[in-house]
């Protein structure tokens, strides 16, 4: 659903993503982890549309996302770290607003029902943003991904700033998505909800990906250390792979 | 799509406070300058109602006299506001309306030169004009600095672009909704007016509407292209409001002083003087008065075939008083011909700067839709110096051929004779003829016009190709 093949980006002479391969298929959730300037918001931009690469194909949907990006944003949802909603509108109004843009015109109560299923309860609906907490707002940015039925969801951060409380909720929102066939891509700092939630997750360091271990791998093991070792060790691909191999017992 | 985001747009204004405090404010303006200036008005033209019949009274209770001493008693005329005057003083504010007419002096009330600073600056008076040209459009930089710059500073820009949004379509409805916003105050200033006037020239009036439509449009364009090119909420204000002070401060001043520097008026001493001296002397220095005098006598003389003036059967001095008087129009036709095409020519400099300024060119265009430009000025003078010569030359015919010999000054026409001179009726030019002078300034606005809303699609193309992060 979601796939990058051998993208490179540049932003002047500094290289932010190396040949970059990853792939979603529908009905997964991938976590992108890694450290601070690895290249993961850059992955998250060049998803969206809202940067292009200089090399290397994007497909969402199987629609080649550099030479048609328009149309492969019809079948995407975005909700990032702070979802920034209209601050003198409701909850509803916003939806209501945000599926207009995807070319959707909801009625009310079916937009109270994509609030609900995001998990946004009936009280708040009618309230103006300006008086959500985060996580409010970030569910309602699932409803709008929710009511655009998009094909594919990309995360940034998205349990950033959330109690854990509310964090878990939104994972089980995530996870409900994903059993109805939406492949999702989440960038995070959150281990632990990364383990939670995610089917595959890949170790981007310095614009590569130096590791990518799937669910079985990563509930069995301790991820933590696992992520250590290779953004302290690994300075190239190979010694990065030899470095995930021996944390997690199990190749690339 | 537009109209969801054009509604946003307006529901903002509304629900966060900015709407209401803009709309109360603007309506206390728009009324209070309105009823300002609907009093003024009203004030002026009462008061010239009533010295036009206190001079005519004046002048027909006044005892039969000799036309001469007449034509010295003059006549007070007075010129009508423009049709608009109510929304732009314009020039009237600084040359007056009334003029007084008597033999041998013409009237030069427009050689001021604070007239076309005065009328640039329009901080000195509170009218509709001022606010329509001046205080909208800081309005309009106020509300708009942020409508793009703060969509993309908050991260609401990328949400909307995965949605979908077209860029185009973003722009076109914050555009869409700042001009609507302007339109608004607009039309509280021109419905106030209107409330207030007690004629309406409906014609003015939506000529008047369609000019601040189109620079309202280029504002709010211009507004939000500079808000989605420039990055960050303070740099696109500091830049609009850097616009805004060149535009209606800066600029206008500079270019008077440059159109002064290039093409400077005559100063106005050496103009009186060269004129009295051409009077004197005659044109070029040829035929003096002494020389003209005994010419036309000997012409009288001779038409009449008489050899001394007592001899003749009219009064001689009514016919040199009137060639005098012919002679001193030809002087000043000459002269302030020049000075008029002076004024023209300095005009049409002024008016190129518009394509610089979309300010110059509507308060330009308002004035004279306004019928309170210099071109309406100079058409009163006119209209008031040809009534003034045929007032002349009635009574100095009255004084030659009435009944009266040549040295008679003792002689009294009827109270009739003087009972038969109508008053100073001024003719309105049309709009047709008002605008027909404002080419540059029209080109310079409908310019604006077409390329902002082209600047719109470039910036619009910019915001999708890499202007949303």
């Amino acid at each position: 659903m979601i796939e990058l093949e051998d993208i490179v980006k540049e932003y002047g002479s500094q290289r932010a993503l190396d040949g970059l391969r990853l792939s979603v298929p529908e009905g997964r959730v991938y976590g992108l982890l890694g450290p601070n300037g690895a290249g993961k918001s850059t992955t998250i931009h060049l998803v969206t549309g809202l940067i292009q690469p200089n090399s290397g194909s994007i497909r969402i949907g199987g629609i080649d996302a550099v030479a048609n990006p328009s149309l492969a944003r019809e079948v995407l949802a975005y909700v990032p770290e702070s979802v920034s909603l209209y601050p003198h509108l409701s909850g509803i109004e916003n939806l209501q607003l945000f599926s207009r843009m995807a070319g959707h015109r909801l009625e009310l109560a079916e937009s109270a029902a994509c609030l609900e299923r995001a998990g946004l309860q009936g009280e708040a609906h009618r309230r103006r943003i300006d008086t959500y907490s985060k996580g409010m707002r970030q569910k309602v940015g699932l409803a709008i991904a929710l009511a655009k039925g998009a094909r594919a969801l990309v995360l940034d951060e998205p349990s950033s700033g959330l109690d854990p409380s509310a964090s878990h909720d939104l994972a089980a929102r995530v996870r409900d998505l994903a059993s109805n066939g939406v492949a999702v891509l989440m960038a995070t700092h959150d281990l632990f909800r990364a383990r939670e939630t995610c089917d595959t997750v890949g170790l981007l360091v310095k614009g590569s990906l130096r590791a990518e271990w799937d669910s079985d791998q990563v509930k069995d093991r301790d991820l933590e250390a696992a992520y250590l070792e290779v953004i302290q060790e690994g300075s190239d691909p190979t010694e990065a792979g030899a470095v995930a191999r021996g944390a997690m017992g199990t190749s690339l | 799509m537009i109209g969801a985001l054009f509604c946003n747009e307006w529901l903002a204004l509304l629900r966060d406070g900015r709407g209401a405090v803009v709309l109360v404010i603007g309506t206390l303006i728009a009324v209070a300058s309105s009823w300002t200036a609907a009093s003024t008005d009203q004030r002026e033209r009462a008061s010239q109602a009533a010295a036009t019949e206190q001079a005519r009274q004046a002048w027909l209770q006044r005892p039969a006299d000799n036309p001469h001493s007449r034509a010295h008693y003059g006549d007070y005329i007075f010129r009508p506001n423009g049709p608009l005057a109510q929304l732009d003083s314009g020039l009237q504010a600084v040359t007056g309306r009334a003029l007084f007419t008597e033999a041998h002096r013409q009237n030069d009330s427009v050689h001021r030169p604070q007239n076309a600073a005065a009328a640039l600056l329009r901080f000195d008076r509170l009218e509709p004009s001022t606010v329509l040209q001046l205080l909208i459009p800081l309005v309009l930089v106020l509300v708009g600095f942020g409508s793009v710059a703060w969509e993309r500073e908050s991260g609401r820009l990328r949400l909307l672009w995965v949605q979908g949004v077209r860029p185009l379509s973003l722009l076109a409805a914050k555009s869409l909704a700042l001009w609507s916003l302007g339109m608004v105050l607009c039309l509280l200033v021109v419905g106030s007016q209107l409330a207030f006037a007690d004629h309406v020239d409906w014609i003015r009036t939506t000529a008047y509407l369609v000019l601040h439509s189109t620079s309202l449009w280029v504002i709010a364009v211009l507004v939000v292209c500079v808000s989605s090119r420039l990055r960050g909420l303070g740099t696109s204000a500091a830049v609009l409001l850097c616009l805004w002070v060149c535009g209606a401060i800066v600029f206008p001043r500079l270019v008077s002083m440059t159109a002064n520097a290039v093409d400077p008026l005559p100063d106005r001493d050496a103009f009186l003087a060269a004129m009295r001296e051409d009077r004197e002397k005659g044109l070029d220095g040829h035929n003096p008065s002494d020389t003209r005098r005994v010419e036309k006598e000997e012409q009288v003389l001779a038409e009449y075939g008489v050899d001394s003036k007592e001899n003749l059967p009219i009064n001689l001095d009514g016919l040199m008083m009137q060639a005098d008087e012919e002679y001193g129009n030809k002087v000043w036709d000459r002269h302030f011909g020049n000075l008029e095409d002076h004024y023209l020519r300095q005009s049409g400099f002024v008016g190129m700067f518009s394509f610089l300024n979309p300010l110059q060119a509507t308060d330009r265009l308002s004035m004279s839709i306004a019928g309170t430009d210099l071109h309406s000025h100079l058409g009163f003078l006119r209209q008031a110096e040809s009534y003034r010569r045929g007032f002349v030359k009635t009574l100095n015919d009255e004084h030659a051929h009435g009944g009266s010999k040549t040295g008679d000054w003792s002689w009294k026409a009827d109270p009739e004779f003087y009972a038969s001179f109508e008053s100073f009726d001024y003719h309105t030019p049309s709009l047709k003829d008002s605008l027909s002078h404002r080419g540059w300034d029209i080109a310079a606005l409908v310019t604006w016009m077409v390329g902002l809303t082209a600047l719109l699609f470039g910036t619009a193309r910019q915001l999708g190709q890499r202007g949303v992060l």
